[in-house]
């Protein structure tokens, strides 16, 4: 991604843009050759003059820091900009009033500080020792340093937003330690810091090799043995159920034996109260309907199935409570973007009154007459 | 502060221990005065259940509904070689449950594996409880094999939770030993932990830190190597002898097959201290057309034990030796060797830990009470904010996902400390893929083991290699596994946390814990049952010893006929009610019985 923008510091600017709504200007006046990328374009798409950085990190699924830079950057083009509002601090790390989070303060803010750090530091600075140090230096810094950051210090406090930065220095620590006391690692991880440091642009670090995703069809739910595995030595044993055995004639199995093992009194076999403690776990539903419509390129893979003891992400639930605001959020939008337009067309300046129908558009796709309206605008515009 | 109570739930022993107020640790025997607790569990004929020495001790009579060796069946598929090979050896019955998961039948009723370790984890809470009594103990750290996997793992947490215990933290056996090697010790020191036990082999090698902290370097193990295998060696050895020689399969017959396998491990145990023993089991069967009985009686010395075993005790060396490796480390880098678990005083297992470690292991531990200890050091550490001791584990086996055909992607390796967390990226495998499934794998030596799955949808149409997406691995301290994936593109993100399947629904968990509850309350209400019964069985016996005495005294007067009869009438209504087991009735009838009692006493000792 082009950082043209600059360094956007989670700092002092940060806490002023906090609070604050972010909008498309009425006039866009940007610089002709702009490009931006999906995930900005993305975010503009959201912006609509009622969101403040946060929400959009959210409804966006980034990070807030995410955001923040992309954000850095589209303000500093002028495609977008704030609405100044009191400036509250919402952005920095600084506990909001009443957290309740059980940790000192001054912990907090040393917590804070090497979070900052730990990207940009190398593992000798990370546990404070010098490029010579030896290996008796390494332990001690590591054995020092490392249990003040092991979450088993704080045990059943809550900690919030803090456990993961805790855990996130630990496990730096630790991996920079184990480094630095191995022979072999230290004299390769002593060659790329000399590497980085003479090139004046630091090397990217190695991609991690890319490997592709798939759902491989016909695979076991329980353990998968890899394809030369030995077969399960047969007829020494009592009587196993049979490997070829159909989806329902195992369900049917199945239910049958919670029955007889259940020591509750069971209500008439087969009715959906007796049946239940059963289910509720087990592989259902049994059709084999794809469950998501969005698996529909995925025809040829096997069904989503209801995965045992897997809880549904907070994001998740979060996500669908926030659909409701979404749409109420999409209407306001749609009426800024058709005002744009409007606004626009009587300016006479087309390229803007065609980027807003345009994005109206976006939100109301079937609506025939803002199509109308966008094409009439582009062709005014000399957009093809 | 709260005590916590250590348990080591083991294959074969189970073992309690706290941490007493000035730090010492303290192991807490049984009833019995033993510290260590079978871990076998038997219903009788009547529907009582027995737990521990006196489950032993019925076992031959009993063997159907005798249950031992769950922990090699606790967090199992029905369907697998250890099961199955479980299945072939016990005199239980071992049963398919309805998710894939095994059952036990014990007379009439079903018991999941956890339900049977819950009552061996209850009995070692009543242990403690009775050692401290007015205390409720309910906060317990449990060990388990350092080698088991997260739904093993997870099942004995279920265990913990039937048996209505507050399992603050799962600790790996071999580490809990370390702890209680070096707590209070400030030292600088690698130590390996050797731990045979009766169903597993853990080996672990650890930093131990001045300050307290103990940082695992390395561990393996496997979950089925243990003196049961060595017992099963001789128990074959002693039937194949005995077909030779009287042309009779032992095997057929249950009871026969306990007692081997009593006397099996008991040679065993006396040949790690004498280098020849006998196995004496008159009349192990009858046979033939008139029933003649035959005897099986048979010299063992140690040497053919050992030929017997000698491929276990390789496994254990080969283990040690790949751990060695994995922790960068040679046998002399190790400062100290700590053994751990019964079979340890096996001469030619010890003799096998001094030659890979190249060294004599240390003394100073009790081989079975150290883990228990070391889960009440744990237990301390935590809660305690004075102790400075830090525990660093590792996760014993790697963590990936699951890639297209059906390749191992690790992102997690083996022997990463915890808390940990790993990024990596990939692609769509097809065109116009919109959908991927994230299927998060735990590799078991050359097994995978599927740990959850879930789907990133809504991704952008595109030729196969151009969606990017990142997925994000977790193992916080509590071992709690979260994976996090990302589409690069669009920033949609999905995300589960795998709370592993250890067999049972939550709706099942919480209903044999509240059978287990209410056994609890009813065993509490039976105990008290007893007491009272006891103490008015033992009041009315002094009375009546008195009455003659009384009687010659007092009979003589109107009023001291009304009080003979009215003791009488208290004696009778007692029994009575003792009959009926009526515990409130008992009760209030022991008041009268000591009033009686005091009066007769003071008429007894009158002055005449
Ligand atoms: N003197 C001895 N010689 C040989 N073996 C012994 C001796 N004493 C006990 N054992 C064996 O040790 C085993 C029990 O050890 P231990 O109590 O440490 O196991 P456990 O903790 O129950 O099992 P695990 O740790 O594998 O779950 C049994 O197989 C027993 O036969
Ligand atoms: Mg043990």
């Amino acid at each position: 991604m082009a950082s043209s923008g600059g360094p956007f510091k989670l700092g002092s600017d940060t806490q002023t843009m906090g609070s604050s709504m972010l909008s498309i200007p009425r006039r866009l006046s940007v610089e002709p050759r702009l490009t931006l990328t999906t995930a900005e374009l993305h975010l503009l798409d959201c912006v609509d003059g009622s969101l403040g950085a946060e929400d959009l990190a959210f409804i966006c699924g980034r990070s807030v820091a995410e955001v923040a830079q992309m954000l850095a950057r589209l303000v500093e083009a002028k495609v977008v900009s704030f609405e100044a509002k009191a400036p509250i601090p919402v952005l920095s790390a600084a506990p909001k009033f009443g957290d309740e989070i059980e940790l000192a303060l001054t912990f907090r803010a040393e917590i804070d500080s090497i979070s900052a750090r730990l990207e940009s530091e190398d593992s000798y600075q990370l546990l404070g020792v010098a490029r010579g140090a030896t290996k008796e230096d390494i332990r001690a810094a590591y054995y020092r340093l490392a249990p003040r950051f092991h979450p088993d210090r704080h045990f059943r406090k809550k900690l919030g937003h803090y456990k993961q930065k805790i855990e996130g220095i630990f496990a730096k620590l630790t991996k920079a330690h184990d480094t630095l006391r191995s022979d072999e690692l230290r004299r390769l991880y002593d060659a790329t810091l000399l590497r980085s440091s003479r090139s004046v642009s630091p090397a990217a670090p190695a991609a991690p090799p890319i490997a592709a995703v798939a759902a491989p069809s016909g695979f076991p739910r329980a353990s998968v043995r890899p394809a030369v595995g030995t077969g399960t030595p047969s007829g020494s044993v009592p009587p196993f159920a049979v490997a070829q055995e159909t989806e329902e004639q195992r369900h049917l199995r199945r239910d049958a034996l919670a029955r007889k093992m259940s020591r509750i009194p069971q209500s008439a076999p087969g009715t959906a109260s007796s049946r239940a403690p059963a289910a509720s776990r087990s592989d259902d539903p049994p059709d084999s309907t794809p469950s998501a419509p969005s698996c529909a390129a995925d025809a040829g893979a096997p069904a989503y199935e209801k995965v045992k003891g897997v809880r549904s992400s907070d994001a998740e639930i979060f996500r669908e409570r926030f659909e409701g605001v979404g749409n109420e959020v999409r209407d306001r939008r749609l009426a800024r973007y058709l005002a744009t337009g409007e606004d626009a067309v009587n300016l006479g300046d087309y390229r803007t009154a065609a980027a807003a129908y345009a994005q109206a558009l976006k939100l109301a796709p079937e609506n025939q007459e803002i199509a109308l309206r966008a094409k009439q605008m582009a062709n005014l515009a000399g957009i093809p | 502060m709260e005590r916590v109570i250590g348990i080591d739930l083991g294959t074969t022993n189970s073992c309690v221990a706290v941490i007493d107020v000035d730090g010492v640790p303290q192991v807490i025997p049984n009833r019995g005065g033993y510290k260590t607790t079978p871990s076998i569990v038997a219903i009788t004929e009547g529907g009582r259940r027995l737990v521990g020495h006196i489950a032993k001790r019925q076992s031959i009579t009993n063997a159907e509904n005798t249950v031992y060796t769950v922990k090699r069946l606790i967090g199992r598929k029905w369907d697998s070689d250890p099961v199955r090979s479980v299945c072939g050896t016990v005199s239980f019955t071992v049963e398919e449950g309805p998710h894939e998961d095994v059952r036990i039948k014990l007379r009439d009723a079903y018991y999941s594996v956890q339900e049977i370790s819950a009552m061996i984890l209850q009995e070692m809470k009543l242990v403690a409880e009775e050692f401290f009594p007015g205390e409720v103990l309910n906060r317990a750290v449990i060990t388990v094999p350092a080698y088991f996997n997260d739904a093993q793992r997870q099942a004995t947490k279920d265990a913990g939770q039937i048996a209505g215990l507050d399992v603050i933290r799962i600790i790996n056996e071999p580490t809990a030993a370390a702890l209680a090697y070096g707590y209070g010790k400030s030292m600088n020191k690698v130590i390996a932990v050797f731990d045979l036990g009766g169903g597993t082999f853990d080996v672990s090698i650890l930093e131990i830190s001045e300050g307290g902290v103990f940082k695992v370097i390395a561990t393996a193990g496997d979950t089925f190597l243990g003196g049961e295998d060595f017992d099963h060696r001789i128990m074959d050895w002693l039937i194949d002898g005995f077909k030779v020689e009287h042309g009779v399969d032992l095997r057929a017959d249950r009871m026969a097959l306990q007692r081997l396998r009593d006397a099996a491990e008991k040679v065993k145990c006396e040949l790690s201290s004498v280098s020849e023993a006998d196995v004496n089991l008159p009349f192990i069967i009858s046979h033939g057309p008139d029933n003649t009985s035959l005897h099986l009686q048979k010299p063992v010395d140690r040497e053919t034990v050992e030929k017997l075993c000698i491929d276990l005790i390789e496994r254990c060396r080969e283990l040690c030796r790949s751990t060695l490796k994995d922790a960068h480390l040679t046998a002399s880098q190790i400062d100290e060797v700590v053994l751990v678990g019964g079979m340890t005083r096996m001469p030619a297992v010890q003799k096998a830990c001094a030659e890979v470690f190249v060294r004599e292991p240390s003394k100073g531990v009790h081989p079975d009470e150290v883990v228990a200890i070391g889960a009440a050091i744990q237990g301390k550490a935590l809660l305690d904010e004075q102790e400075d001791l830090i525990l660093l584990d590792v996760t014993p086996h790697a963590l990936g996902l699951l890639t297209a055909g059906n390749h191992f992607d690790e992102l997690i390796g083996q022997n990463t400390t915890v808390p940990t967390s790993a990024t990596k990226t990939f692609t769509t495998s097809r065109d116009n893929q919109t959908a991927v499934k994230i299927l998060v794998m735990q590799r078991e030596s050359d097994e995978n083991q599927l740990l959850g799955e879930f789907l990133l949808t809504g991704l952008r149409s595109a030729t196969k290699g151009q969606i990017e997406i990142e997925v994000t691995f977790s193992i916080d301290s509590d071992g709690i596994v979260s994976v996090f994936a990302k589409d690069c593109e669009t920033g949609l993100e999905q995300s589960i946390q795998v709370t592993s399947s250890s067999g049972l629904t939550a709706e099942e968990v919480s209903q044999m814990m509240a059978s287990a509850e209410e056994y609890m309350i009813e065993r509490k209400g039976s105990d008290e049952l007893e007491g009272v019964r006891q103490n008015a069985e033992k009041l009315s016996a002094d009375i009546e010893k008195l009455f003659p005495q009384v009687e010659a005294l007092v009979a003589s007067s109107d009023f001291g006929r009304e009080a003979l009869g009215k003791a009488r009438e208290v004696l009778a209504n007692t029994k009575e009610a003792i009959e009926k087991s009526d515990l409130a009735l008992i009760k209030e009838h022991s008041e009268a019985l000591s009033r009686t009692l005091k009066m007769f006493k003071g008429v007894v000792s009158r002055p005449t």
